[in-house]
């Protein structure tokens, strides 16, 4: 898998991971928590989002190079680790299968497709596992692609509801006292936490001075996004929202009232939904990961398998169990919801210490503190006995050399930065010049 | 060490072929998972009568029919289709049972309500179309003097598809006629709002406004006009009451949509200085409407703004506002009558809507948007609060 992501395309995922997925039963489901004052309870969810995904940004200008599994193993012990890894990975089967039922509702209405769940799902996941197994890059790509087609259909669902909503519908806010709203809230907040799948993308993200600002701010606008397209849901149905199972089809429905135009709405529907099938691509890809590291699995075939295990499962699953029902009662109403929480708050919250305490661990070996050299104590990242990983980064220890060309006093290092790590001839041949200079100087 | 390769590139081949093979099967099984839905099994329905007569639902659907011209190009007409029930949705199966297309209601611009549907709770019955998420919560509902299907077997002399000449008179030419329009998701959400009424527009059907020689055109459909100057009210989805066509005309002047009215001065000097009957039209109008609780009473007070011109056949309420200021075209007595006329109007309006008890101006609803749940207190303790309200009109005319 090639996991590499550029900053641009984790900005793009960012906006289309938090508004994607949205607006189907969710606003529904949180009118009928906190009634019109749910798009106050959506604010608030956004906000603590927020907060953890700026303490999953800090952790990640912590880290150097290491992935959540050797974060988590070297300060949670590896049978902690890999507890956290089984929540994450029944957290992200259970939000896309929960998000697949309701896009299965949504085509069946708006497209008038009659099919059953089998012959819904088993081509989702042909598209979805394809990606997967290509890895946290593919998926990257096709935000690139999908953006801007998926944004203007947003923008123009948003518009063309915009004239018929009556905002006034939201007041008197909060009236019936901040309980409501906070109990909104927490019932839906297992639909919330989309940014912890940067967590798994720790050690793979190459990050800038403004990487942190440039997420941050395209996870507000991703949240702007949500939450206006939840008040205009909203202003346009009152006290009528908490009826409905699928927001994005009531209100593409809405808007064009004359027959004589047709369903114009449904081509932004479907243009919309890609932005599910991306969600479905990370939230899997982030599910299969976190298989892979409880059983130590490294290689394609391994993923592939663990990917068809979880294909299996999201075929019979939904057809054995009433997995609405469970979603909606035990998880959303019920205690489940806490059980989550663990993955979804905590480990956000805890990601810089953990990441301070698993870099404190690994200092003997660190590359700063070991070479003595004449500015900024800073070495080259490639050394002698490092090897390569599949992902283009490097493992393991050598000989450092520093910036200026300067041998180091120091003998082991270990490397975070792949600036030198290019393959091909002329930058194997440059490096060894490289190296035989610095040995003569 | 040959052998062994030779043996290895067979395997791989037939797994090749397997997977293949395989692929096949998969494609067949998804394909096989999906209903036909044909479209020619299909009734695509265009708009929906609903009568209710003897505790029997009765839908007429139009539907559009594709068929031949007389001069052989292809020509869109509708058809309709009737189907019984014990309630709508039995009805709309009967459809489907009786006449072997699967009624499309995804298209559905236009539902129609005959007077029977008068006794029903019309929250229970449209609850059907509106908890549908395949339904467009924006279609046009209005209700008709007598029943839905014999309205639906007239035909207008422009549009011989009744749901869209219905639509267009009353929802798209709303702005431009004195005529109002409500959609579905809008009646029913107010019913279940504070105020707990809305409205529906009257559709009566007009033979007599069809001159003689057209009438022979349309060969089974009787040829007339629709008029829906009037509405219904209804209060907790119950009917209980009609509007009168000034009552209508006050309510809607109050409204805060766009909408066209007009009215005859007598004595008035027109164009040319010379006294008689002359029309004025709406060129714009800003209606808005102030709640208060003042001394434990609530107090309404609707206010609007008028912009008055000459009638002129390039007068279109529409257009006025983007159209450069025009000198003063009324004269003083002619805003001063308009006045009175519009305030006489409302009054009417506000008149009736004590007299019925119904909080059709939406006055509990604004209540409690700004007092919230003290509002909903005093309505609680007071469910006569419409007798307490004190009202009050007014009328500016601006150049």
């Amino acid at each position: 898998m090639n996991n590499s992501i550029k900053q641009t395309q984790l900005i793009l995922l960012m906006v289309l991971v938090i508004a994607g997925g949205k607006f189907l039963s969710l606003p529904g489901l949180m009118a009928q928590f906190a009634g019109r004052d749910s798009w106050i309870s959506m604010t608030l969810l956004f906000v603590i989002d927020l907060v953890c995904l700026c303490f999953v940004l800090w952790a990640i200008k912590l880290n150097k190079g290491k992935q959540l599994n050797e974060i988590l193993t070297d300060t949670l012990s590896p049978v902690g680790a890999k507890i956290i890894f089984a929540i994450y990975a029944v957290f992200f089967i259970l939000r896309i299968m929960g998000g697949l039922i309701d896009t299965m509702d949504l085509v069946l209405s708006s497209l008038s497709v009659v099919t059953n769940w089998i012959a819904f799902i088993v081509p989702m996941l042909i598209v979805i596992g394809f990606n997967v197994l290509k890895g946290a890059r593919n998926v990257g790509r096709l935000a690139q692609i999908f953006f801007f087609f998926i944004f203007i259909s947003v923008l123009l669902i948003l518009f063309l509801s915009y004239k018929h909503a009556d905002f006034s519908n939201l007041q008197p806010y909060v009236a019936d006292g901040f309980g409501v709203v906070a109990k909104g809230a927490l019932n839906a907040s297992f639909w919330f936490s989309d940014c912890v799948f940067l967590v798994f993308l720790m050690g793979s993200v190459t990050t800038n001075k403004l990487f942190g600002i440039k997420i941050s701010g395209a996870f507000v606008f991703g949240a702007i996004l949500t939450v206006m397209l939840d008040i205009v849901f909203l202003s346009l149905f009152g006290m009528l929202a908490q009826y409905s199972t699928s927001a994005l089809a009531k209100v593409s429905g809405f808007n064009l009232t004359s027959s004589s135009y047709g369903r114009l709405d449904w081509i932004f529907v479907v243009i919309w939904l890609s932005s599910i099938v991306i969600k479905s691509i990370l939230f899997l890809w982030a599910a299969t990961m976190s298989i892979s590291y409880i059983f130590n699995v490294k290689s394609k075939k391994g993923y592939a398998i663990i990917y068809g295990v979880i294909c299996l499962a999201f075929i019979v699953m939904p057809l054995i169990l009433p997995l609405e029902t469970f979603i909606d009662d035990f998880i959303c109403q019920g205690v489940g919801k806490y059980f989550f929480f663990s993955v979804q708050y905590l480990i956000p919250l805890l990601l810089p210490l953990l990441t301070y305490l698993s870099n404190k661990k690994s200092k003997p070996q660190s590359l700063q503190e070991d070479c003595d050299c004449n500015q900024n104590a800073d070495c080259m990242q490639r050394m002698e006995g490092a090897a390569t990983r599949g992902n283009g980064q490097i493992e393991g220890s050598g000989n450092c050399l520093c910036k200026d060309g300067a041998p180091s006093d120091a003998r082991l290092c270990e490397s975070n930065g792949k600036q030198d790590d290019k393959k091909g001839l002329f930058n194997r041949v440059k490096r060894l010049w490289k190296k035989i200079t610095a040995k003569k100087a | 060490m040959e052998k062994n390769n030779g043996k290895k590139s067979v395997t791989k081949k037939y797994l090749k072929y397997a997977f293949i093979f395989l692929l096949v099967a998969v494609a067949f099984w998804i394909v096989s998972g999906y209903v036909k839905s044909e479209l020619a099994d299909r009734a695509v329905v265009l708009g929906i009568g609903i009568d209710y007569q003897e505790e029997v639902f009765e839908v007429t659907a139009e539907v559009i029919s594709p068929g031949q011209s007389t001069e052989g190009g292809s020509q869109v007409q509708s058809k309709l289709l009737v189907g019984r029930g014990e309630t709508v949705p039995l009805a709309i199966q009967d459809i489907y049972q009786t006449s072997g297309k699967n009624p499309s209601l995804g298209q559905t611009g236009f539902i129609l309500l005959g007077e029977g549907m008068k006794q029903q709770d019309l929250r229970q019955v449209l609850s059907y179309f509106v908890f549908s998420d395949a339904f467009k919560d924006g279609v046009t509902v209005a209700m008709c003097d007598g029943t839905a299907r014999k309205i639906f077997e007239t035909t207008s002399p422009l549009d011989n598809m009744i749901s869209y000449a219905l639509q267009s008179i009353i929802q798209q030419s709303g702005q431009k006629t004195n005529s109002i329009s409500n959609f579905l998701q809008n009646f029913i959400e107010k019913q279940m709002m504070p105020s707990e009424t809305s409205f529906l527009s009257e559709v009566r059907f007009v033979k007599e406004l069809v001159p003689e020689s057209d009438k022979g055109e349309s060969d089974t459909k009787t040829l007339g006009v629709y008029d829906c100057a009037q509405i219904n009210i209804f209060k907790n989805g119950k009917y209980t009451g009609t509007l009168s066509k000034d009552e209508t005309r006050g309510f809607i002047m109050m409204d805060e949509n766009m909408s066209y009215d007009n009215f005859v001065v007598e004595d008035a000097e027109g164009d040319l200085n010379i006294k008689g009957k002359i029309s004025i039209g709406i060129a714009s109008k800003d209606a808005g409407m102030d709640v208060k609780m003042q001394d434990g009473k609530p107090t309404v007070k609707f206010s609007t703004q008028i912009k008055l011109r000459k009638m002129k056949t390039d007068v279109s309420g529409n257009v006025m506002d983007y159209l450069p200021k025009t000198p003063d075209e009324v004269s003083g007595y002619i805003k001063d009558n308009v006045k009175k006329q519009v305030k006489e109007l409302v009054n009417a309006a506000i008149e009736k809507c004590v007299e019925i008890d119904c909080d059709y101006f939406e006055i509990a609803n604004k209540m409690f948007k700004t007092y919230g749940n003290k509002w909903k207190d005093y309505q609680k303790e007071n469910p006569d609060y419409l007798q307490k309200t004190q009202f009050s009109v007014e009328i500016k005319i601006i150049d």
